[in-house]
């Protein structure tokens, strides 16, 4: 399949969620890498509200398709 | 003001170095040890299983493998991540090193150091009265909401410092509360027996009538300019 179909097949969501945590990940990873000030705003202000909004958004992707099976 | 060579290895080393020798760590490490290590290891295992999954989207689309695959970085992880990062962050946060990264308080720190300093902080500091995370010890209340109110107050720091709204020499934001330092006094038999604490004035210390900085300080050296970069 090429990459034009598999992203087609993707949800939208789905891969904003992934972009998202990779994101909020990489930011924590410079609090565990070098703590100080900044970094611990950054991973409170920033990291942890992406970490959070990309299992907000997997859990929509998730409610959605139970929906369109109709399994909810 | 120059700083003492000392001073500046410290804060070359980051928040991690202290003067004083190394606490203790075990075998195993200390919690501090395992919230970092932890924490590292499951930022690399999400970002490995996103990238391997990014490439399986690409290539085959979603299938229901990879969904369930997907329930690890997109749930399992990001909770147990910001929990190792609280953990890890706010601990460190409390060092002399986490205080001492923001240039204008380089001169704070080297007179911490200096052996030659009478300062209330320098005496505390030289004489190990308190063992570790010194700025903080001193300059968090005590009771539950403390350390909330010192966080709250620490982020307005950053802003401050980051946006260069502040003016040379620094000024303590409230009055010093005798509080914090009766917390550790106030029982000691030095403190109860010394003549310059008399009983009757013990009320007037106790209320705040009488500041202890009057007769103890100055707790820091007066900075009117900033430590050259």
């Amino acid at each position: 399949m090429s990459d034009v179909a598999g992203r087609a097949r993707t949800p939208f969501l789905l891969r904003l969620s992934m972009v998202l945590a990779a994101l909020g990940a990489l930011l924590s990873l410079a609090l565990f890498l070098h703590a100080g000030p900044y970094t611990l705003v950054v991973f409170m202000f920033l990291a942890q509200p992406l970490l959070l909004l990309a299992v907000a958004l997997f859990a929509v992707q998730v409610l959605k398709d139970l929906r369109r099976e109709r399994l909810l | 003001m120059s700083l003492p060579p000392i001073t500046n290895s410290l804060l070359a080393a980051g928040p991690e170095a202290d003067l004083g020798l190394p606490p203790p760590h075990g075998w195993i490490g200390t919690a501090d040890d395992w919230a970092r290590g932890l924490g590292i290891a499951f930022v690399v295992l999400a970002l490995a299983i996103l990238a391997v999954s990014w490439g399986r989207l690409r290539r085959a689309g979603l299938t229901p493998g990879l969904k369930e695959l997907l329930v690890i970085p997109l749930v399992v992880l990001p909770p147990a991540i910001v929990f190792f990062g609280y953990s890890y962050g706010i601990e460190r946060s409390k060092s002399i090193g986490s205080c001492g990264s923001c240039h204008v308080m380089k001169p704070y720190l080297a007179d911490l150091q200096n052996p030659d300093s009478s300062t209330l902080a320098a005496t505390h500091y030289k004489n190990r009265y308190i063992q570790e995370h010194h700025c903080y010890t001193c300059h968090t209340d005590y009771g539950m909401f403390g350390t909330v109110r010192a966080k709250i107050a620490g982020l307005g720091h950053v802003a401050r410092n980051l946006s260069g709204r502040y003016s040379l020499p620094l000024k303590i934001a409230h009055p010093y509360p005798n509080s914090r330092c009766l917390a550790c006094h106030a029982e000691s038999q030095k403190f109860r027996k010394s003549e310059g604490h008399p009983k009757e004035d013990l009320p007037k210390l106790f209320s705040g009538e009488t500041s202890c900085i009057d007769c103890h300080g100055p707790a820091h050296p007066t900075v009117t300019r900033e430590a050259s970069r």
